[in-house]
């Protein structure tokens, strides 16, 4: 069993107060590495041309902006910060990374499972607090979430055109989950996350309503998001078929 | 493998009729042997006609409603009968009419527009039609024993409980009710396998008529959107008929529940009204205005986030039970999101018209009246959407009249243009476009009298609901002035009716064609004949008739696949799900009994449990599965290959990922995951929303809940492997590894059993909730045991030849999704069981 450690400073530190936030960069050294480490690594797999590249590099740097800026210690204080970051990695920086990477090799149903259950997962109560105990465990899961999130977007991106049925169908699993779990935290009578009981009263919040304000968030901007995704792979979906087809220009009415 | 090998031993035709003629073979059945049509002409048209008469009644309810509100202190209806007509009004317009009406055009259309035959479950589509049929009369027969439902179309809990609904008015509804849905549900399957499977040679989904996307997308929604009411129906049924305390606060359950379940199916039922009645917009534009519709993938992206949108918004159906205020200013803000694909819609339809001249017919001014409500429905629907307003207006005839505006305007205007525009597909015959102007117009200053009116009725407070209202505080002149508009609304829909009767003798005959249309279904003179297609044509445009030439000469000289008949069986092409090649002759059935006897059945069965008579129940149980059983026991013709013409040699019936059959499994299994997806979600709400409740129950058996995860996993295993062996013609072997599939499975149901077997059922709401998962689990076990007994039988009474392996196939993922619920059915008691305190 995991005991905590009175003393420990979660990697993004203690909850912040509203006036010293925006001094809160995270500049940690370990980070910032791994993120070029990560940049180098996709500038020299993904190949220039197409739109690719710079897919990749706005998903990695949406990726930089979740841990370095504020946003990172802010989270610290409110669960509703964290649930942004959450969906700002999972729902934009994910699907652009992914839009960068092959993802055919990957049922998309597989993809969505594992996503679902990661995103599930993290969000419960006692994993949700071992992530403030430990460095480790904290990585653990924004690895597997960013990770699980950029494999389900790649395969949706990259299986759409050949298995658009099963491609739905996880669509919907993912959108489903993400709503049953956000209605549940929207209305719970009861605290989820001791660790915020006491620090979100600086920003005019009562932790009840900063767990409300992270469902609602989850359920209404995770909405936008997702569903603004499918959108723009549909319309491009449709459009590379109209192309290929030569529709769209030959067709004469009489 | 062998699936497409060629067998010499048997012919593949099995059930074919030698000594007829293809007009024959495909001849409707006449007199009383005609309700064993399967053809989707017919059943297109039983559900239109049935619906549009569950409309003339509840119209006639709503009449009776505005007659005693015309002025106040009327005594026209007692407080009682007001009650049941508002309710019954509501109940029969949105699930007897709306949704089945529109199904039916899907069911007529879509083969004729997509190149098929008939649709691709035939059968399906009868039993559908009954069990509709049925649970209409079921809710309609309420009125014969002064039990009409009276607690409002959405039912809300607690006053639909035992204690403050006793009586049998609620059991009406719920039965009733959840009987019709079984036939939106299957409807919505077939509709989703006929139109991702059965398409003319060459039609790719992105040549696909637009009315195809707004179907398919409707019929998933249907598949996710109704088993959320479905599962509530039951619940409270159980709770009104076992004492079960789902929706009881004293017991740790939540009359919210209710609420949350009702609008996750009501919310989306708003669009699914929605959409196919915008895909009839989208189809008669064109051929008013010349020209393709415009931006046909922005509109298919928009119709794809519409679905996806119209299911996270059922909150704000709810302002007013008690959500907290951030997260109220969060919906308020979503439910303004839906705005953006319903408005690419409508400027798409905008851009369509601008395009061209467009005629101004009768279709078009109720196209043009539709544009003109729905908007003015959607912008209210924005004012509704801000928090304070909503309190302002909550249970108003404000919200009377913008839901009219939306549903009436959204749908019931572009439906009469659909009538006008296809009535001559269905009877040979035009309507008269003198007396078509004069109803739409009565009905559009009909509507917008009764309707415009109410807004103001609903600002200056009137609540809805209420059976009559005091003199002189402002409501008096509005509610008379919306009492006469409704009588001008119903005169324009009286006389849609004379002037539909009088067409049937006099209408112009309306030839080949008629308005010109781009689409398929115009493909042969009016009437066509039954089979739609003597050939196939390879199609290569979104309007076909407009860019392919050769299709306006003779239809039936048209080259096109299986123009020749072998076997002398109804058959149709199956295609490749995203090309549209073609991947298989699909065979079709010809008219049988089957579908009503097994839907009576169901209806013996549902009734006798209204009545209480539980041993006719048992006897209803029997004939029901003995109908299935007889709808499944006939000889396969697969296995073999055929000349389809065009060069296309094709396996019949082919074993594949792509049929229809394999993915009208994956269909249903997607139905069956959100019935189960509710009852979990009502586990987690009813666990967080009351957390004290779950310390009093006791704790399941973790031994016995990991054994049903294992069981279920070994399950999964066994269907896999009787899949593999039969693939490769090993029959014996198969029927043996799928009796040990069937022990597993009936293994997994009773170690469920046993791990929650100390949990009380009626302490408790979510102990009551335990058990109604681990029962539907063991309802999904019990079909997969059958199917698994009914595979094996077949094999061992060599009723299954070498090269049939499409029954294994298709058993092998239900089997595996069942396992999947059932093992985390298991999961989830052994994380309680962790959780527990």
């Amino acid at each position: 069993m995991f005991t905590p450690d009175p003393d420990y400073v979660p990697f993004c530190g203690m909850p912040p107060l509203p006036a010293e936030l925006m001094a809160r960069w995270t500049l940690d050294p370990a980070l910032l590495a791994g993120l070029a480490l990560a940049l180098a690594l996709g500038l020299w797999r993904v190949p220039a041309g197409g739109g690719a590249r710079a897919s990749f590099i706005s998903g990695w740097g949406l990726t930089a902006i979740a841990f370095v800026s504020p946003i990172c210690a802010l989270s610290m204080a409110l669960f509703s910060a964290r649930v942004g970051q959450h969906l700002l990695l999972t729902l934009v920086a994910a699907p652009l990374i992914a839009h960068a990477l092959d993802g055919r090799r990957v049922p998309p149903m597989g993809g969505a499972i594992v996503f679902s259950g990661f995103f599930w997962f993290w969000h419960l109560p006692t994993p949700y607090q071992t992530t403030l105990q430990s460095d480790a465990i904290y990585w653990a899961m924004h690895l597997t979430l960013l990770g699980s999130a950029i494999v389900f977007w790649s395969a949706l991106f990259g299986r759409m055109d050949r298995q658009p049925i099963s491609g739905f169908l996880s669509a919907i699993l993912v959108g489903a989950q993400m709503s049953a779990l956000s209605a549940i935290l929207v209305f719970s009578t009861g605290l989820w996350h001791d660790w915020h009981r006491a620090v979100t009263a600086p920003y005019g919040l009562s932790a009840m309503a900063d767990q409300a304000l992270a469902g609602g968030l989850m359920w209404v901007f995770g909405s936008l998001l997702f569903v603004g995704a499918i959108g723009l792979m549909v319309v491009r979906l449709v459009a590379r078929a109209e192309s290929r087809a030569g529709i769209g220009h030959a067709t004469s009415p009489r | 493998m062998s699936a497409t090998a060629e067998h010499q031993t048997y012919t593949g035709a099995l059930k074919g009729e030698p000594n007829k003629s293809f007009e024959e073979i495909w001849a409707q059945p006449r007199g009383i042997r005609s309700l064993t049509s399967v053809s989707h002409r017919v059943v297109g048209k039983r559900f239109i006609v049935t619906g549009f008469i569950f409309f003339l009644i509840a119209g006639l309810l709503a009449l009776g409603v505005r007659t005693q509100l015309i002025v106040p202190g009327n005594t026209f209806l007692d407080l009682q009968t007001y009650n049941q007509f508002f309710t019954m009004h509501g109940t029969l317009m949105m699930f007897l009419f709306a949704i089945p009406i529109l199904e039916g055009f899907g069911v007529y259309f879509l083969p004729l527009m997509l190149g098929a035959r008939d649709l691709i479950f035939p059968r399906l589509g009868a039993f559908g039609y009954f069990c509709y049929l049925f649970g209409g009369i079921i809710v309609l027969s309420s009125f014969l024993f002064d039990a009409a439902p009276e607690s409002g179309w959405f039912m809300y809990t607690p006053l639909t409980t035992k204690e403050y609904t006793p009586g049998l008015s609620a059991d009406f509804w719920l039965i009733g009710i959840t009987f019709a849905e079984i036939a939106s549900v299957t409807a919505a399957v077939e509709l989703i396998a006929a139109i991702l499977c059965a398409r003319a040679p060459g039609m790719s989904l992105t040549k696909m008529p637009i009315f195809g996307w707004y179907i398919l997308i409707t019929a998933f929604m249907i598949a996710i959107g109704f088993p959320p009411l479905i599962i509530g129906s039951v619940l409270l049924e159980s709770q009104r008929l076992l004492g079960l305390p789902f929706f009881d606060a004293a017991f740790g359950g939540d009359p919210l529940l209710w609420q949350h379940l009702f609008w996750i199916f009501g919310h989306p039922e708003v669009y699914i009204i929605f959409l196919p009645a915008a895909g009839f917009v989208s189809t008669m534009l064109p051929t008013f205005v010349g020209k393709p519709i415009f931006g046909y993938g922005f509109l298919v992206a928009a119709i794809v986030t519409m679905g996806f949108i119209s299911f996270g918004l059922w909150a704000h159906h709810m302002y007013a039970t008690g959500i907290s205020p951030v997260s109220l200013s969060l919906f308020s803000a979503a439910s303004t999101m839906v705005a953006i694909p319903t408005g690419i819609q409508i400027f798409c339809f905008i851009a369509t018209l601008a395009q061209g001249r467009p005629r101004f017919t009768t279709p078009m001014l109720f196209v043009f009246g539709f544009l003109f409500i729905f908007v003015l429905g959607g912008l209210t629907g924005v004012m509704l959407a801000s928090v304070p307003f909503n309190f302002q207006v909550h249970d108003t005839y404000f919200v009377v009249a913008h839901l009219h505006y939306v549903l009436i305007g959204g749908m019931v205007f572009p439906l009469f243009g659909a009538f006008y525009y296809w009535v001559p597909h269905f009877t040979g015959r035009m309507m008269s476009e003198t007396l078509g102007k004069w109803v739409f117009w009565l009905m559009f200053i009909g509507f917008n009298t009764t309707f415009f009116l109410m807004h103001v009725t609903g600002l200056r407070g009137m609540p809805r609901r209420v059976a009559t209202y005091p003199e002189d505080i402002g409501w008096d002149r509005l509610n008379m002035l919306s009492s006469i508009g409704s009588y001008i609304l119903a005169a324009g829909i009286a006389l849609f009716v004379i002037d539909f009767f009088r067409h049937l003798r006099s209408g112009e005959p309306a030839g080949r064609n008629p308005w010109g249309a781009g689409t398929m279904e115009w493909f042969y003179p009016t009437v066509a004949p039954g089979y739609n297609f003597r050939a196939i044509p390879p199609v290569r445009s979104r309007e076909p008739l407009w860019d392919q030439p050769e299709l306006n000469e003779d239809p039936a000289a048209v080259g096109g696949v299986l123009r020749a008949y072998p076997d002398h069986r109804r058959e149709t092409v199956g295609c490749d799900p995203l090309s549209g090649e073609p991947l298989h002759i699909a065979r079709l059935p010809h008219p049988t009994w089957v579908p009503l006897f097994t839907a009576f059945a169901i209806a013996v069965m549902f009734g006798s449990l209204l009545v209480s008579a539980y041993w006719v129940t048992a006897g209803a149980f029997v004939a029901m599965m003995a109908g299935f059983t007889a709808w499944a026991w006939e000889p396969s013709d697969s296995g073999v290959t055929r000349d389809a013409g065009l060069g296309y040699r094709l396996p019949v019936d082919k074993a594949d990922r792509r049929s229809h059959t394999y993915i009208a499994v994956i269909g249903t299994l997607l139905i069956l995951g959100a019935l189960y997806f509710s009852l979990v979600f009502g586990v987690l709400y009813l666990w967080n929303t009351f957390p004290d409740f779950a310390a009093r129950i006791a704790r399941p058996d973790p031994l016995m809940a990991g054994g049903a995860i294992a069981a279920a996993v070994l399950m999964a295993v066994g269907a896999m492997a009787a899949k593999w062996l039969s693939m490769r013609d090993r029959f014996l072997t198969a029927a043996l590894t799928g009796v040990v599939t069937a022990a597993l499975g009936a293994a997994t149901a009773g170690l469920l059993y046993l791990a929650i077997a100390d949990i009380d059922r009626n302490a408790t709401a979510l102990g009551a909730t335990a058990w109604a998962i681990v029962a539907y689990v063991g309802v999904l076990m019990f079909i997969a045991i059958w199917w698994a007994l009914f595979n094996a039988l077949r094999k061992l009474t060599g009723r299954t030849r070498p090269g049939q392996h499409v029954a294994d196939f298709n058993f092998s993922p239900f089997a595996k999704g069942v396992a999947l619920f059932a093992a985390t059915t298991g999961a989830l008691l052994l994380a309680a069981q962790g959780a527990l305190p």
